[in-house]
């Protein structure tokens, strides 16, 4: 499926046009392009080193921090290009969010750990902060676990809710876009259920695109699901397709096991 | 480098799907003896493998069933198994058609021995080959065999029809016993429905390959 196709059904939230990305003179991402649809999960998948984390860290510009990274070609977001000069780089990561692989809460209670973001340049109301961290917390199916020990240290959380509160974290800013960074690696069955069931109620709202080494998961959340090799996207389709009947021989030998 | 399991564990599946198919294909061939020479002497050894059959799909789903479970399979691994159970189920279901057979010719055993029409010996000869070909469809992951079985079962079809229309007609004439005429219309429908079970499985093996759904999508009119 291209980018026209989807285009055709659904509203593009992403547009990624010949993205190609560089680490000094190796080159990680090779002439990408596609559209992830808005309000639907899109899984990225691939063997280790195909360059997902590496694209998932461009739709929000994480990849700056990294001083040898290089960018060409275009990422658009409600079609302005986050590669842009002027772009506000605050506001990108605010309208973007994150959820890493490692839950990364930091050492403060729980009610701090959401409010977090809130409290950085902005100047809320204390009944306001509470109300957005309560809804947060509800939003991450968080809140009837921990509601009566809001000022516990977060880090005397189970990894399972650590997570959910590092979602919970991101919600609080708002953001319209939420990228997973392989957000289940370090949790266990139980505690990754609950996380996938949390993003399929997340696409309501929100954009989701999740990196993934779990190919079940992959199928079970997304929508739409992109295979990356050596830096190309091999295969980009509805996530059905992909796991019943791909296209590509290559995606077929990486989805069945039987690559290499 | 070896094998892997899951792949071992496919390949033995394919296995038992064979030998339940070269079962089934032991009874249509005994049943078409059976008629062809009425000798209801057969019926003991075709009854026997009826229950093996049965036994013989349920151990495949079970298999199947299990092998879905533990390995969540994927694309062509998935079709593979969603294609041999629905294969089992339809190759269960063959023994079943041709004890119908059996049972028709008891029905008649006052007449017997009975010229069969021409027609029916045209269906045995193509529900057989209907047969071959759909389990080759499925045993070699071939669509072009797929297709071949689909495209017969309109000729199958349209013998089924004929020996209804004819023998409906040489009743009204009444140029043949009511009772030989509903043997000779009913042995055409249970070759067809064999016939049918063929088709079926042969859009199985289509979708095992090609991984496209074609079973409805062919009227019975369609020729290929």
């Amino acid at each position: 499926m291209d980018r026209t196709d989807i285009n055709a059904v659904y509203k593009p939230k992403i547009l990624v046009e010949d993205l190609n990305l560089y680490y000094g003179q190796k080159q990680v991402l090779k002439s990408i392009s596609l559209a992830i649809p808005e309000n639907q999960v899109t899984a990225i998948i691939g063997p280790s080193g195909c360059g997902k984390s590496t694209f998932i860290r461009a739709l929000n510009r994480m990849n700056d921090l990294i001083p040898e990274a290089r960018v060409e070609g275009k990422i658009l977001i409600d079609n302005e290009n986050i590669y842009d000069r002027d772009i506000d780089l605050v506001a990108l990561r605010k309208k973007v969010g994150m959820v890493f692989q490692k839950p990364n809460p930091f050492p403060k209670s729980i009610f701090d750990n959401v409010a977090y973001g809130l409290t950085i340049g902005h100047h809320q109301s204390k009944a306001s902060i509470e109300t957005v961290v309560e809804k947060s917390l509800r939003q991450a199916a968080l809140w009837e676990e921990i509601k009566d020990r809001l000022g516990q240290n977060a880090l005397k959380l189970s990894g399972g809710q650590q997570q959910r509160l590092c979602i919970a974290r991101t919600l609080a800013v708002e953001p319209e876009i939420i990228l997973f960074d392989e957000p289940c690696s370090a949790i266990d069955p139980i505690a990754t259920s609950k996380v996938e069931e949390l993003i399929h109620q997340l696409k309501k709202n929100y954009t989701v695109v999740i990196v993934t080494h779990n190919m079940q998961q992959a199928a079970r959340v997304s929508d739409f699901t992109a295979f990356l090799w050596l830096g190309e996207l091999i295969e980009y389709d509805r996530t059905d397709k992909i796991f019943t009947n791909p296209a590509n021989k290559l995606t077929e030998d990486y989805i069945t096991g039987r690559f290499g | 480098m070896t094998e892997r399991t899951f792949d071992l564990e496919l390949k033995e599946l394919r296995e038992k799907v064979a030998y339940l198919a070269g079962i089934t294909r032991r009874v249509v061939d005994t049943s078409s003896q059976l008629l062809t020479e009425q000798d209801l002497s057969l019926k003991t050894e075709i009854v026997r493998l009826e229950r093996e059959s049965d036994l013989l799909e349920n151990g495949i789903q079970d298999k199947a069933s299990t092998l879905m479970a533990r390995y969540q399979p994927v694309a062509v691994d998935l079709r593979f198994l969603l294609a041999s159970m629905n294969i089992a189920h339809e190759l269960e279901r063959i023994p079943d058609q041709c004890l119908n057979l059996v049972q028709r010719l008891e029905e008649v055993r006052a007449f017997l021995p009975v010229k069969l029409p021409a027609e029916i010996y045209e269906m045995i000869s193509r529900v057989k080959e209907m047969l071959t070909l759909a389990i080759e469809a499925y045993l070699q992951k071939e669509d072009r065999l797929a297709s071949q079985t689909i495209g017969l079962d309109v000729f199958v079809d349209d013998l089924k029809t004929l020996v209804m229309n004819k023998y409906l007609e040489r009743v009204n004439k009444k140029e043949i016993d009511p009772p030989l005429a509903v043997f000779f219309i009913l042995l055409s429908r249970h070759l067809e429905k064999i016939g049918d079970l063929a088709k079926n499985m042969a859009e199985e093996a289509y979708y095992l390959v090609r991984g496209e759904f074609i079973k409805h999508l062919l009227t019975s009119g369609s020729r290929h």
